[in-house]
């Protein structure tokens, strides 16, 4: 399915398409409360600040805040898979896929260490682009 | 909310009806809770009509074509599983206000079965599978896994809300599932995702509900204090900010601040509440709810649901009426529905599964939408 020329691009507003390939998830954060949001923002969701909001660098690491293992989906989507929520080292969570074997407890990857790849879905866009998204690997296992 | 009471409320039993029209349900549902008033459309001085699917579609104007175009204000309500719950408290607003003596409130839905597809997501780029998952049953499961890491709740725990709820339904001939389901059945049936299996999953039908909601000084003057029900709390909020939404949509913060809000309104505390009807969507969002509304501490809601306390006959019986995991869940019509039990039960009109000496009862909704936002609605609800 991907294709090594396709031009990358950014599946979701937050993540952030590097020209040398060091692509990386963006944040906003407050000054004046110290939360970390997924994303640009323009004011603080947290406190309603609206002078406070500088973009950060989110980190690649991050620890499994909760996930299950998806057995039914929409028609089309490959199941089963593991829906994860990071919280992600140094403030901000998102949600994405993790990759790995699919646990028999879920519960028991709450608390466990991922790095946060930004990497090609294999979708591709009318133009032929290639959506790229974060997607979670167990540390442990990650190159 | 010192004024506004229900005269009438009624609700179609929900189900699947293919050869009937959004209006024709929404009408049905309207006539019946006119009639439980002993009201007519005459006397209706304005109309909300919630629908979160087809809130763009005029239904409140189809709906009045239906039961007779008298001069009113249509408002047509749209806000997620809340959608009936907020369409009835603009109607208590509009009454306590003084605006108007008596509004109308319909909840009504036509619903496609399976897996919910939500609005405005990105169309050229399929997100669920690619970056987790945002359909509702897992979003449940996420915040279920949450609660299981920090307190040890079980699988099986999970499990009873739907085995307690079931056999509720058994008693309402108004629910779409009428059966029991044993505590094996509920666990062995098909994993959606874990720990919500397919039986601890809400199903989506069609439905629609209807209140009429009146000043009491209305209600006084027409004779129909006897039947009806004081609202002695409207409260609603929306995405309440947590440290995980951009992760997880929150349900539970957002029902803490609205519960906190409605009991403040009304004097009360849960310990003065007889019976609640809360938003099971599915089995694990139940047992959350038993500590956001406040029945138990953080943590102990495993150990609740294991007592039987919320069980019909227990201290505080939650869901009596089967909940959305029997009724169903037409999204715009869960909220009115929801009252409709609560009125039932305060006005000893519950049958079989009557709360005895119910005076005080509680509703509750929440709904949402990855990356948007939440919405939830409490309501507490008074014999008169
Ligand atoms: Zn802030």
């Amino acid at each position: 399915m991907s294709d090594p020329i396709a031009e990358p691009i950014a599946a979701v507003p937050y993540v952030i398409i590097d020209r040398d390939g060091d692509h990386h998830l963006v944040g906003s954060r407050c000054a004046k409360c110290g939360a970390t949001l997924l994303g640009r923002r323009v004011a603080c969701a947290a406190c309603g600040a609206n002078d406070s909001v500088t973009q950060v660098r989110l980190s690649d690491k991050g620890r499994i805040r909760t996930c299950t293992v998806v057995h039914r989906s929409y028609p089309g989507v490959p199941v089963p898979f593991i829906a994860a929520v990071i919280d992600i080292d140094g403030g901000g969570v998102v949600r994405g896929t993790l990759r790995g074997p699919i646990p028999s407890d879920p519960v028991a990857e709450v608390g466990r260490p991922v790095r946060i790849c930004v990497e090609d879905t294999g979708q591709r866009d009318a133009l032929g682009r290639a959506f790229y998204s974060q997607v979670f690997r167990p540390l442990e296992a990650a190159a | 909310m010192s004024g506004a009471v229900i005269a009438g409320i009624d609700m179609i039993p929900f189900g699947r009806f293919p050869d009937r029209s959004l209006e024709d349900i929404g009408a049905e549902a309207a006539l019946m809770a006119l009639a439980d008033a002993g009201l007519t459309i005459h006397d209706v001085q304005a109309f909300y009509c919630g629908s979160a699917l087809q809130a763009t579609a005029f239904p409140g104007q189809r709906i009045l074509r239906r039961i007779g175009q008298r001069m009113m204000p249509v408002l047509n309500v749209v806000n997620g599983c809340a959608t009936g719950a907020a369409a009835f408290r603009e109607a208590v607003l509009a009454v306590a206000s003084g605006r108007h003596d008596v509004a109308l409130a319909v909840g009504v839905e036509k619903m496609d079965r399976g897996l919910i597809v939500m609005p405005g997501r990105p169309a050229d780029f399929q997100e669920e599978g690619a970056i987790g998952t945002i359909t509702t049953p897992c979003l449940f499961s996420q915040a279920g896994v949450i609660h299981s890491a920090e307190y040890g709740t079980t699988f099986e725990q999970f499990a009873k809300v739907s085995v307690k709820n079931h056999h509720h339904a058994t008693l309402n001939e108004k629910a779409f599932i009428r059966r029991e389901t044993p505590l094996e059945e509920v666990m062995a049936s098909e994993m959606i995702a874990y720990p919500n299996t397919k039986l601890m999953c809400s199903i989506n039908v069609d439905g629609a509900a209807a209140a009429i909601v009146t000043s009491e000084a209305f209600a006084r003057r027409h004779g129909l204090m006897n039947r009806a029900v004081r609202v002695r709390a409207a409260a609603m909020l929306a995405s309440v900010f947590t440290d995980m939404e951009d992760g997880l949509t929150d349900f539970n913060e957002v029902t803490r601040e609205t519960a906190k809000q409605a009991y403040e309104a009304a004097g009360l505390g849960v310990e003065d509440i007889d019976l609640i009807e809360l938003h099971d969507c599915f089995a694990t969002a139940e047992l959350l709810h038993y500590e956001n509304l406040g029945l138990c501490g953080k943590g102990e809601s495993g150990a609740l649901i294991d007592s039987g306390e919320t069980a019909l006959g227990g201290r505080l019986p939650v869901n009596v009426s089967g909940g959305l995991l029997s009724k169903g869940h037409p999204l715009g019509a869960t909220g009115i529905a929801n009252l409709y039990e609560i009125c039932l039960h305060l006005r000893d009109e519950a049958g079989q599964r009557q709360v005895e000496g119910a005076r005080i009862g509680l509703a509750h909704i929440v709904g949402g939408m990855t990356d948007y936002g939440s919405a939830s609605a409490v309501h507490i609800l008074e014999r008169v």
